[in-house]
């Protein structure tokens, strides 16, 4: 029996905010699924080039576009159960909260009892009422079960948020940051079918603005970054393409530039392979992020360049990767003023489509990009740039032809097969030298 | 009327080199070269490959001056060519023979760079000896992937 009459100033207060825990898991489910609609497109399209698209690295920049698609239906489903966990919190915060308001309530009422009766009695005493006493235990016990059930519904789902945190975030983390977690400002739309892509979207749904730190997972490897703008759509864009039998067209809107104000730049190494990418773009950015959370995702920053395109908004990135060995690096920008309408159109034509010419088709508008190769930092200079303009005048680039075999016997045999006239090993044997034996010594 | 065979003494047969490749290497005919294989797709601008070639030379009161001598010439040719960089060499054994070995990189017009593992054995026939010679060589940027491919098909190098 408690010694205290129950007082509704004591009890405890709830401030969460069950309809602003709904409004956010509702933005999420949104965002991700705008982020899931437009890397799918992305993968789909560039996948489409397959025809045209015939280089080197055409398998790793085919494949690239699968990392961030496969990331985007990774946060997709993350999103979901956070979303999920919040609406159950959401529910538990709602219930907690009616039954601490009719704690209040009754605790009220006792209190008024107790008083009407002392005022009549001077010797009453409210602990030999059986009545008051059991009322002041019931609403003790109501109070109690309510902060409990409160209690337990908010760990439930700090646990499944960290639990999702787990399996996408690494297991050593350090940092700092002036953003907001979960920040959601959002509204998205999109839509792709087997031709077109589009999609709109102003949206904040990244973790912050402002976000400096680096983070490892075991087994995996580690990823560090920094960026300014964490926007997964970005800002206020806008952009579609299409694509059929003959090509790939895209057009953007002045509000592609989506992220024209973010930068984004990180390292992830893992595997024995590292990465290091810098991005003043748009969803390059949201790639960079996904690339954090898991490590093992490391084509996901090459990702980005088609993500870039795109966007076909402003896009300036380069990303380079290391595999202990050997080293690509790939710079791109990409433009799509606003003079860039809808009937711009890229074709990739039969005669070819060189290294770069499916992101600058993509984006529709005027860009460069550069491919460089590296043995152990050294630059090896396999480079194309390609200029396309509305009227898709693509130079083909890295486009590699079987020659016939050649023989070379003064040197014991040296098979030479030609490679393309654009393309050469300017490796300096020295360093190559000095770096095999490093590596695979003699 | 004396028949005179090629494998029949004084003369000796050509040797037999047989090689182990890897999946996705095939077999070369060409000419000049007693057994050469490839790699089956070119991975970059240089198509991946080893040659076995053999020379009769004549020989001299020095038994090993065959070896000798033809460790000179390829040496003279590799250090001939564009920005030769050696990565070491030694005399050790080769198809079971005194033999020496060789790498480095150089570049090759029209190519670029490549990497390239050459190792030399010598068999003394009396008057003349047999100087084969087992060429590996790579484009310099697949030289992480290639390297031990062809360090392992020369290891793999037997006579008959």
């Amino acid at each position: 029996m408690s010694a205290a009459l129950v007082d509704a100033g004591a009890f405890p207060t709830i401030d969460a905010d069950a309809e602003g825990l709904r409004a956010a898991a509702k933005d999420m489910r949104s965002s991700a699924k705008t982020v899931h609609t437009v890397t799918d497109a992305i993968d789909r399209t560039w996948n489409g080039l397959g025809l045209y698209y015939l280089a080197q690295e055409t398998e790793q920049l085919l494949g690239a576009t699968l990392a961030p698609k496969w990331q985007a239906a990774a946060l997709a489903e993350a999103f979901d159960r956070a979303a999920t966990a919040l609406e159950t919190f959401a529910d538990a915060v709602e219930t907690a909260k009616k039954a601490l308001a009719g704690a209040e309530t009754a605790a009220a009422a006792l209190r008024s009892d107790v008083r009407t009766s002392a005022s009549s009695d001077a010797a009453y005493d409210w602990h030999d009422d059986p009545a008051v006493s059991v009322k002041n235990a019931m609403i003790e016990t109501s109070v109690l079960l309510a902060a409990m059930q409160y209690d337990t519904a908010a760990k439930a789902c700090s646990t499944t948020l960290d639990g999702i945190a787990r399996d996408t975030a690494p297991d050593h983390a350090t940092g700092s940051s002036s953003a907001h977690g979960w920040q959601t400002d959002t509204g998205a739309s999109a839509s792709a079918d087997g031709h077109d892509a589009e999609a709109e979207a102003h949206a904040r749904a990244g973790v912050g603005a402002e976000a400096e730190g680096s983070a490892s997972k075991d087994g995996v490897g580690s990823a560090s970054g920094k960026s300014s703008a964490w926007a997964g759509v970005g800002a206020d864009s806008s952009a579609g393409a299409h694509q059929d039998g003959d090509g790939v067209s895209a057009d953007a809107t002045a509000e592609a530039k989506a992220g024209a104000e973010a930068h984004a730049e990180g390292h992830a190494e893992g595997n024995g392979i590292s990465l290091d990418g810098i991005a003043d773009a748009f969803a390059g950015i949201m790639l960079s992020g996904t690339a954090a959370l898991s490590a093992n995702k490391y084509t996901g920053v090459h990702g980005k360049v088609g993500v870039e395109g795109f966007a076909g908004a402003k896009a300036d990135g380069s990303v380079s990767q290391e595999n202990g060995f050997n080293g690509t690096t790939i710079d791109g920008n990409a433009r799509a003023g606003a003079g860039v309408g809808a009937d711009a159109q890229f074709d990739a034509g039969p005669q070819g489509v060189g290294a770069k010419a499916g992101v600058e088709g993509f984006a529709g508008a005027d860009a460069g990009a550069t491919l460089h190769r590296s043995f152990m930092g050294i630059d090896v200079g396999i480079g194309a740039k390609a200029k396309v303009g509305a009227g898709g005048d693509a130079n083909v680039g890295l486009v590699v032809t079987p020659e016939d075999i050649a023989f070379d016997g003064k040197l014991g045999a040296a098979l030479g097969l030609g490679a393309g006239a654009n393309v050469s090993i300017d490796i300096d044997p020295e360093e190559f030298v000095k770096d095999l034996q490093s590596v695979l010594p003699f | 009327m004396t028949t005179v065979r090629s494998d029949t003494p004084p003369f000796v047969p050509t040797p037999v080199v047989r090689l182990d490749v890897p999946a996705g290497w095939e077999p070369l005919v060409l000419p000049d070269a007693l057994v050469a294989v490839a790699e089956t797709e070119q991975q970059g601008p240089f198509r991946a490959n080893v040659v076995v070639t053999v020379r009769r030379v004549a020989t001299t009161a020095d038994g090993g001056a065959a070896l000798s001598r033809a460790v000179e010439q390829n040496t003279a040719a590799l250090e001939a060519a564009e920005r030769w960089a050696e990565l070491g060499s030694e005399y050790r054994t080769v198809l079971g023979l005194d033999g020496y070995r060789v790498e480095g990189a150089f570049v090759m017009p029209g190519v670029g760079t490549v990497f390239q593992a050459l190792q030399l054995a010598t068999i003394d026939h009396g008057a003349v000896a047999d100087v084969i010679a087992l060429t590996a060589t790579c484009g310099a940027d697949e030289g992480e992937r290639l390297v031990p491919v062809l360090r392992a098909v020369l290891e793999s190098a037997r006579l008959h």
